[in-house]
């Protein structure tokens, strides 16, 4: 806090430093904030100078009506949806941490198992939804929602395991001779080394990790039609509202973002020794 | 000259190497396939081998013609991707006030969970209708005999599922080739300007080639992507392509059918890219892929 202070200060001093980073921060902010602005004013334009059919092509402003007319229904869908989507990214992440660990520590079953886990990486795993809702149907037909859970954590578990692994082994041979030369146990090698030098991978897979939940959940929604986002996205399809499906997509698309913001932000306050990005890597 | 001779052989030898993990992972994925069918041993839970064959064996005409369709689909959307990838990649990378003023919306659309919009792409095109470039006659006509032409007709379209396929698949080949164009390292930044280099040869001569491994590395990625967002929009666009098969094999209550076409899926994504790999690596230079 004061450290800012004192750099936003030290920047008002006439002659002190060129170009401060805090201000070229701001017209990075007023930029990017114009940019939604005129996309906003531009699609507004267009619909009303056109006089589009708000049914078809709605403008800003009629989105706003369709959200604000299915926000009940809205508030009364999300809790099913996150609850899905937050859960399962929960279990895929602790999972996905415990399998790397414990792939790591064993190295031959490791070797063994990478064919499969990229092999299952590169599939369309969602093409799975189906049987899934299937399989859990047998178990219990009025649990049918419980297939949102696991799709949320099929869909997410892999990339962030590959995330994990790819994490844990990124330590470097003068490392690992000098692990082995003080005799570290797998444990202490861990604790020590492998999970800091893995943890800004760990990041970079939560984030796209939540995403993927998310689109698990949502995609097993779409197919089993319990109730949700999703359910309600694809029966907009049948009623043909556009503003409505608009309106889902910017809400969906806020929580799925202050989600990853999120990340991004403890991310940054925990790891200290390097720059993070908000994209994690693709 | 006995190394010359020995070199393509040599080469298959190396190739058949690096086959191995991923035959042994099959073989041993068939293995566990049967073993798990012997243990349930109810074809209503879990389809045992035999099970599956005879479900895509009495569905081989329905399943030849969809999968034409979605793999049509995959590919234009997988070129509408790239294509639309690079270019507007190119002009938001070399226009950076644009690219300032685009961040806040491509960190939106990159962190929708993108199945959500699929029911708008389709709206559009149910309104609009599609846009069909042209149709062909399909393999499956000459396959089985029982297929009339008309019915093997797949159509290369601009419709819902390959714009929404296309808008998955966009974002890595987008994002990966505005961070590699502007990832060109200083002293080619001085020689160009050294040069007398104008803006559209920087991006000719440097930037583009500094970002072309970054766009092939992300064109991999939008194979997958791409398949993804053709079979989930197929999901919900009723009555198209093999997405729909796997739900309306649910629907009633087919197991063996359910499971060969999901694995028809899986091996068909796994063969479009081991080729889209393979085009990639013979036309750009070597070492970008």
């Amino acid at each position: 806090m004061t450290a800012r202070d004192s750099r936003t200060l030290g920047s008002r001093v006439p002659g002190g430093g060129r170009i401060s980073i805090e201000n070229s921060r701001l017209t990075r902010w007023a930029l990017s904030g114009l940019g939604v602005i005129l996309l906003l004013v531009f699609w507004q334009a267009v619909a009303t100078l056109l006089g589009l059919d708000p049914q078809y092509f709605p403008s800003p402003i009629d989105v706003m009506d369709a959200l604000q007319r299915t926000w009940p229904t809205l508030t009364d869908a999300l809790p099913h949806t996150l609850a899905a989507a937050v859960v399962g990214y929960l279990i895929a992440l602790v999972l996905s941490i415990f399998t790397a660990m414990v792939l790591v520590a064993n190295e031959r079953l490791l070797n063994a198992l990478m064919p499969f886990i990229i092999g299952v990486n590169t599939v369309p795993r969602i093409a799975l939804t189906p049987l899934v809702i299937y399989w859990v149907g047998f178990i219990s037909l009025s649990a049918t929602f419980l297939a949102n859970y696991v799709m949320a954590v099929w869909v997410a578990f892999f990339p962030m395991l590959i995330a994990a692994l790819d994490g844990f082994k990124n330590i470097d041979e003068a490392t690992e001779n000098m692990l082995a030369m003080y005799g570290a146990t797998t444990w202490q090698e861990f604790k020590f080394v492998r999970l800091r030098k893995g943890l800004p991978f760990i990041f970079d897979g939560m984030k796209s990790g939540f995403i993927l939940a998310m689109i698990g959940t949502v995609v097993g929604e779409f197919v089993s039609g319990t109730f949700g986002i999703g359910s309600m996205a694809s029966s907009v399809i049948g009623q043909i509202a556009i503003g409505r499906a608009i309106a889902i997509v910017l809400v969906l698309g806020f929580i799925s973002s202050g989600v990853v913001f999120l990340i991004y932000q403890i991310e940054s306050q925990l790891i200290f020794w390097q720059e993070s990005s908000i994209m994690g890597e693709e | 000259m006995a190394t010359a001779s020995n070199r393509p052989f040599a080469k298959a030898r190396q190739w058949i190497r690096r086959q191995i993990p991923t035959v042994l992972a099959g073989a041993l994925f068939v293995v566990a396939w049967a073993v798990i069918a012997r243990l349930i041993n109810n074809n209503r839970i879990f389809a045992s081998i035999s099970y599956t064959i005879s479900g895509v064996m009495e569905h081989s005409t329905d399943i030849s013609i969809k999968l034409t369709e979605t793999f049509t689909s995959v590919i234009v959307a997988f070129v509408l991707a790239v294509l639309l990838g690079i270019g507007l990649g190119l002009i938001v990378a070399e226009i950076s006030t644009i690219r300032q003023m685009a961040l806040p919306v491509v960190i939106f659309a990159y962190a929708v969970p993108h199945p959500i919009l699929a029911p708008m792409f389709i709206i559009w095109f149910i309104i609009g209708g599609d846009i069909t470039i042209f149709t062909f006659t399909g393999p499956s006509a000459y396959l089985f005999d029982s297929v009339t032409a008309a019915q093997a007709e797949t159509a290369i379209a601009i419709n819902g599922v390959t714009t929404f396929g296309a808008w998955v698949g966009f974002f890595p080949v987008f994002i990966s080739t505005i961070t590699g164009m502007n990832s060109l390292e200083e002293r080619f930044e001085h020689f160009g300007t050294l040069l007398g280099a104008s803006r559209w040869q920087m991006v000719k001569h440097f930037r583009f080639w500094r970002a072309l491994p970054n766009i092939t590395s992300s064109i991999k990625a939008t194979v997958q992507l791409s398949i993804v967002g053709v079979i989930v929009a197929e999901f919900i666009a009723s009555s198209s392509g093999i997405g729909y098969e796997i739900v309306l094999a649910w629907k009633t209550n087919a197991l063996g059918y359910m499971f060969g076409v999901i694995l028809i899926i899986m091996i068909g994504a796994y063969l479009f890219y081991q080729i889209v790999v393979w085009t990639l690596k013979v036309l750009t230079p070597p070492g970008s892929v």
